[in-house]
């Protein structure tokens, strides 16, 4: 029987105060995602290139540099996790649970059933936009509906990657399971 | 240099904290931090801006691993060291969910714009410019990481930092060690144990020539202790978060240990005072 192909996504926030009960009050950064085909593994990121001034008024120095360019920074932390073992479907997890602090990846959530079985479907530029609309809207307006940031792997699959634009980055690994 | 540089209002907690065992504030659980084994909850109270409540999951059992109580003990006597661990309250969690932990430690949030070290680290610039800024702190932290024997620093989240303009110009970091759950008794199953050699490393640990004078003074004031401040510290803790067997090694320990942790320093700290 063919392998099914399952896949995940978390959206990804900057939270300037930790200690505030409002989990609205985040600002949004971007989405990733992990997908198991039945031969590859993939991670995606798909993040904003800039943030506004106002947006980063409430950063602390080290969070303003981070943010100077949240692709490069929340690359980082997926390269981190991928760098030790996880289960497959468990790259979104593990970032969940590290990331608790002013950086959060929200718990992942199942993606939509792929339309045949076994075939990578996920469109993360599609994906980003359905976030940012379910993201909170701050006083700016949506000013993360810009254009994502190009972020792109050396050992990302050229064709893979040509099949979603230019504008966001992903990953293949091979899969373990 | 003051290693502890929280703010006003997070020594006002700890202040607070440390004349206080168990919190009889009613806490609300606003969110799950993390999900999976490494579950902790978002707590917050009338007049108190929040903290994280662990553990979450309540296996493995007090019996075994009494975590709250290694938290609170751990930040009571940095709080008298003046070390930068964050405040920390047990508190007695009201029908927690099958599964969850009742006894459960509070940590209150030490500065806003936390940031993982692992975050830090991977922004290779970042590193750098705070090498010099956090040597004394981390110097002095393995003083008291030895102390306790706490081993769980291979863990790049429990190291936060935070960088802010004080005052117009100054920046000041600030640095919050946390998460003392495999601490203490857990690291001392037995007597022999106590009288471990050995130390447990700078955290971070930059390449660079640790702050000798910085982690001989913390060891001065970690010998110069009271027994008595010790035996308040652990003794107060309700057994319904620690075992008697976990509190006499506990206790046991931290009163055998102040006189070896200097020794113990020195094994990889030649030079060590």
């Amino acid at each position: 029987m063919k392998a099914a192909t399952r896949g995940w996504y978390s959206s990804i926030s900057y939270h300037p105060n930790p200690a505030s009960a409002d989990t609205d009050d985040g600002i949004f950064l971007g989405v990733a995602f992990e997908e198991l085909t039945p031969k590859l593994r993939i991670v995606g990121l798909v993040a904003r290139a800039v943030l506004t001034e106002d947006e980063l008024r409430h950063a602390d120095l080290l969070g303003k540099e981070l943010l100077k360019d949240p692709v490069k920074a929340l690359s980082r932390e997926i390269e981190l996790v991928l760098a030790t073992p996880t289960e497959p479907g468990g790259i979104l997890k593990a970032l969940a649970n590290k990331l608790v602090w002013s950086f959060r990846f929200g718990s992942p959530q199942p993606l939509a059933a792929p339309k045949k079985r076994g075939e990578f479907h996920v469109d993360p530029m599609q994906l980003y936009s359905e976030a940012i609309q379910r993201a909170p809207v701050t006083p700016a307006g949506r000013p993360w509906a810009e254009s994502p940031r190009v972020w792109q792997l050396p050992d990302a699959s050229p064709g893979r990657a040509g099949r979603v634009g230019s504008r966001s980055s992903r990953r293949l690994v091979p899969s373990a399971g | 240099m003051p290693y502890r540089r929280f703010d006003n209002s997070v020594e006002g907690v700890a202040k607070a904290w440390r004349q206080q065992v168990v919190t009889s504030e009613a806490w609300t659980v606003v969110r799950t931090a993390g999900i999976g084994e490494a579950q902790s909850l978002f707590v917050t109270a009338p007049n108190h801006p929040g903290g994280y409540a662990k553990p979450g999951k309540n296996d493995p059992p007090i019996a075994v691993l009494p975590r709250a109580a290694h938290e609170k003990i751990a930040s009571d006597l940095a709080y008298e060291l003046e070390l930068p661990v964050p405040p920390v309250v047990l508190w007695v969690r009201p029908s927690p969910p099958q599964g969850q932990e009742t006894y459960a430690a509070i940590s209150t949030v030490p500065f806003t714009n936390a940031q993982m070290w692992s975050t830090i680290r991977q922004a290779g610039h970042l590193v750098e410019r705070l090498t010099l800024e956090l040597n004394p702190t981390c110097s002095a932290m393995a003083a008291f990481d030895t102390w306790v024997w706490n081993t769980d620093r291979h863990n790049e989240g429990n190291l936060l930092v935070t960088e802010e303009i004080v005052g117009g110009e100054t920046s000041v970091v600030r640095a919050a060690y946390i998460d003392y759950a495999y601490s203490l008794s857990h690291s001392w199953p037995s007597p022999a144990e106590v009288q471990r050699g050995g130390c447990v490393a700078c955290y971070p640990s930059f390449g660079v020539q640790p702050d000798l004078e910085a982690m001989s003074a913390t060891v001065t004031r970690i010998e110069s202790l009271p027994d008595s401040v010790i035996e308040e510290v652990v003794k107060r803790v309700p057994p319904e978060f620690i075992s008697a067997e976990c509190r006499q090694r506990t206790l046991e320990g931290l009163l055998a240990r102040r006189g070896i942790i200097r020794n113990a320093l020195r094994t990889q700290y030649v030079g060590l005072p």
